[in-house]
C-alpha cells in the first residue's frame, strides 16, 4: 500500500553547483516528505542549481505542487534557482490551474533547461 | 447444405430487446433468412436487437455484411444490433473485416443490456468505497475510479482529473476530519454517460464541528476566503474547483459532505 516515486540524481558536466534530478512516478501526500528530506539535503550541500527532469512524473497533486514552490523559493533565496523542464500534459494543467506558472521555471526540454542556468 | 438454425426470443433481462440465437453455419445462403428475421423485428416495432452467436462455427463475409445491414437499419430507426458469444476464431476473422469498427463483441446477453443500459437508459452506474482514514490508502482509490472512467468511455484527460479529484478530496477528508474518529470516509461514485457525480463524506467529532468545516469550505468556494497560492490550506480546495464543472459542501448530521459534478468532456 502507499505509493512510490523514485528521484535519481545526476551531475551537469562543468557545473559543480548544480544536478540534474529526475523523478519517476506520482508526486502527493504519501511521498512528499521523502523528496522535500532529499532536495533539501542537496541545497544544504551547496547544490543550488536544480533542473527537475518530469519526463516520467506522471501525476501530481497540490501537496506535490506545494513542495515545488517550495524548493523554487528555497533555491532562489540561496542564490540558485530550481527549474523544472519536459512536463507532461497533465502534469502541466495541474500546474496551470492552479495559477503556478508564473511561480515556476518551465522548460519544455532538459537541454532547454539546463542551457539556462 | 450445412447446418443452420435461428430462433427468436424477447430478452429476459430486459423486455425492450430481441434475442435471436444463431446455430450452425452463417454460409452465403443463410443472408436471405438473417434479413428476413431482422426486418420482422423491426416490423413489430422492436429496434434494439442482440444477436446471440456462441453456438456459431462459421461467419461467411455476405453473412456479416447483411448483418452489417441489420444494424445499419436498426440504428436509422434509433436502435442497435448487439453481437455476443463469438468465439476466438470468429472474432478474429470479423477483425481482419474491420468489424471492430462496427460491432463491438460483447461475451455474453448480460453485457449487452448493460450497454443498452448504458446507450439508452443513462442511469449510471455507482461505485461506493470506504477508505480508511490513512493516506497511503488513496493512491489505489484515485487509480481505481481512474481506470473506472477509462472504462466508461472518458479521455484520458477526465480520468486525470478524476484521479486528482479523489485525491484532493480524499487528502483533505482524512487531514481535516477528526483524529480521534477512525470510521472510514465514504466515497461515492456515479458515472453516467455524460457526467460524473462524486460525494466524499467524512465524519467529525460533532455536529458543530462538521458546521464550522462546511462554512470554512463554503467560505472558500465563494471566494470570501481569499486562495494564497504560497499557503498550504485551501490549496486543494482550489484546485478540486478549477477540476471540476460543480461543487457544494453540506453538513449532515455529525459529517461533512462534499459533492462535485465533473461533465465528459467533449
Amino acid at each position: 500500500m502507499g505509493n512510490q516515486i523514485t528521484i535519481a540524481f545526476k551531475d551537469i558536466p562543468g557545473r559543480a553547483d548544480s544536478r540534474l534530478v529526475e523523478f519517476v512516478g506520482d508526486l502527493d501526500a504519501t511521498n512528499v516528505e521523502n523528496v522535500l528530506e532529499r532536495i533539501i539535503a542537496l541545497m544544504n550541500d551547496g547544490i543550488v542549481r536544480i533542473v527537475a527532469d518530469f519526463e516520467k512524473l506522471r501525476y501530481v497533486n497540490s501537496t506535490g505542487l506545494g513542495i515545488l514552490l517550495h524548493f523554487s523559493k528555497m533555491a532562489k533565496e540561496k542564490g540558485g534557482c530550481f527549474k523544472i523542464a519536459h512536463v507532461n500534459e497533465h502534469v502541466f494543467e495541474i500546474i496551470e490551474i492552479i495559477g503556478a506558472t508564473t511561480l515556476l521555471e518551465i522548460y519544455d526540454s532538459v537541454e532547454e533547461a539546463i542551457g539556462s542556468l | 447444405m450445412r447446418n443452420f438454425k435461428l430462433s427468436v426470443d424477447r430478452c429476459t433481462i430486459h423486455d425492450s430487446l430481441i434475442v435471436i440465437r444463431f446455430k450452425g453455419s452463417l454460409d452465403a445462403d443463410r443472408v436471405a433468412s438473417i434479413n428476413e428475421v431482422v426486418n420482422g423485428v423491426i416490423a413489430s416495432g422492436d429496434f434494439f436487437v442482440i444477436a446471440e452467436m456462441s453456438d456459431v462455427s462459421f461467419i461467411s463475409s455476405p453473412a456479416f455484411g447483411e448483418l452489417m445491414g441489420c444494424k445499419k437499419r436498426l440504428v436509422e430507426k434509433g436502435g442497435n444490433l448487439y453481437l455476443v458469444g463469438l468465439d476466438t476464431e470468429n472474432r478474429a476473422k470479423l477483425r481482419l473485416l474491420g468489424a471492430e469498427k462496427i460491432f463491438e463483441f460483447l461475451p455474453t446477453v448480460s453485457a449487452a443490456v448493460r450497454r443498452y443500459h448504458w446507450d439508452n437508459e443513462d442511469t449510471g452506474d455507482t461505485f461506493r468505497i470506504l477508505l480508511p482514514t490513512i493516506l497511503s490508502y488513496i493512491p489505489e482509490i484515485r487509480s481505481f475510479f481512474s481506470s473506472i472512467v477509462r472504462q466508461k468511455g472518458y479521455s484520458k484527460r477526465d480520468a486525470f482529473r478524476i484521479e486528482a479529484i479523489i485525491d484532493e478530496l480524499g487528502n483533505n477528508a482524512i487531514e481535516h476530519g477528526d483524529p480521534g474518529v477512525t470510521e472510514p470516509v465514504e466515497i461515492i461514485g456515479k458515472v453516467y454517460r455524460y457526467k460524473i457525480e462524486l460525494s466524499v463524506a467524512n465524519r467529525n467529532s460533532g455536529v458543530s464541528q462538521a458546521n464550522e468545516s462546511v462554512r470554512e469550505i463554503n467560505n472558500r468556494l465563494k471566494g470570501d476566503t481569499s486562495f494564497n497560492l504560497n499557503e498550504k490550506r485551501g490549496r486543494g480546495v482550489e484546485l478540486v474547483k478549477m477540476l471540476c464543472d460543480e461543487i457544494s459542501a453540506a453538513a449532515e448530521d455529525d459529517k461533512t459532505v462534499i459533492r462535485i459534478i465533473k461533465k465528459k468532456e467533449v
